[in-house]
């Protein structure tokens, strides 16, 4: 026969209710915590390196822009905002295929701005926002594979300032790595 | 006189909850954010035609050209572009070291001159001319000191950190 004291879901009612000790959970959720804080990084620019492609170490801290990204991998395949857009192979200083590609963007650039000047300059907001635009206008960041001679470099860079993009950012990797 | 036992209060437990919501959020903002490879970026302008204007200043100017093969970097100076330092290389790497020494001496008697132009072979690897671009930007430890075109003592740290490469257009 079942006892008084248990109830008809077959609980004990003297019994207070179980606790989970999340003591160790805690534990385990701060240094998760610590660790993602130091590999916070405040940078605008979200890079997605292409395929086969390291990058050079740097002493430098400067933080990166938020602009086009073009990379260029060991295999000298060619990538505008991740985007396989062709190679960097044959001779001549200008590569075509990038060259089509960037000036597109920089008259879609010029369009937005255009169009956000139209719309009128309401606040600050925007204020800020319109020059941000105009400083990225004509900056790009170019991501090599480190392997790559001067001649790949040179040929990007040529082909960038000729579309309208002279100020050049090397993106490089931190050294403490 | 009788004295009566306290009965002992019963230990209260700290509600962790909320404290554990708010770094489960915490965590999920973060985690979206994380970029475990740490990017930096080096600036360099493609070069461009200005008029100096001579009034202003009669001294001439530093002209710093860094020409780098794969064997050694020639550091010139002035528009004539007589060569200041010829640095071999040292194995397969270039020799840092006496680079950056001839870059102070050079930025103590032009401490208004920051830029330098470099001049690479088309065989020179990319990693190696990051690497130049580091040494010929900043000191690591100390200072330098020069007088200014005003006759003014200055204090720097930065080298020559505008680099101009010479033969993209």
């Amino acid at each position: 026969m079942r006892s008084k004291k248990f109830n008809k879901f077959g609980r004990n009612k003297d019994k207070e209710p179980m606790e989970i000790d999340i003591t160790s959970l805690l534990d385990i959720l701060v240094i998760l915590l610590v660790f993602l804080l130091k590999s916070y990084s405040a940078s605008e620019l979200k890079l997605e390196l292409a395929e086969a492609l390291t990058l050079p170490e740097s002493r430098s801290e400067a933080l990166g822009t938020d602009t086009i990204v073009v990379q260029v991998n060991k295999n000298r395949k060619i990538f505008v905002d991740n985007k396989e857009i062709g190679s960097a192979y044959g001779g001549g200083t200008k590569i075509n295929e990038l060259y089509d590609v960037l000036k597109k963007m920089k008259e879609e650039k010029e369009k937005d701005i255009k169009e956000t000047q139209a719309r009128g300059i309401a606040s600050n907001m925007d204020k800020e926002m319109l020059k941000k635009k105009q400083t990225l206008l004509t900056q790009v960041n170019i991501v090599l594979d480190q392997s790559l001679p001067y001649d790949v470099l040179r040929k990007v860079m040529h082909t960038s300032a000729m579309a309208g993009f002279p100020q050049f950012k090397f993106v490089v990797q931190g050294r403490d790595q | 006189m009788k004295f009566r036992r306290r009965k002992p209060k019963k230990m209260e437990k700290l509600n962790v909850i909320p404290i554990l919501d708010a770094v489960f959020i915490f965590i999920f903002f973060l985690l979206m954010s994380a970029q475990f490879l740490k990017v930096y970026e080096i600036g360099s302008d493609a070069p461009a035609v200005t008029t100096i204007d001579d009034k202003k200043d009669k001294r001439p100017p530093l002209n710093l050209i860094l020409d780098i093969t794969d064997e050694k970097i020639v550091v010139k100076t002035g528009l004539d572009e007589i060569v200041y330092k010829s640095i071999p290389a040292v194995g397969k790497e270039f020799d840092h070291k006496t680079l950056k020494t001839a870059l102070v001496e050079l930025k103590k008697n032009n401490i208004d001159e920051s830029s330098i132009i470099f001049r690479p072979k088309s065989k020179v690897p990319y990693k190696k001319i990051v690497k130049i671009m580091d040494t010929v930007r900043n000191l690591e430890m100390g200072k330098v000191a020069g007088r200014n075109k005003k006759g003014k003592v200055v204090e720097t740290t930065t080298l020559f950190d505008q680099i101009i490469f010479e033969t993209i257009i």
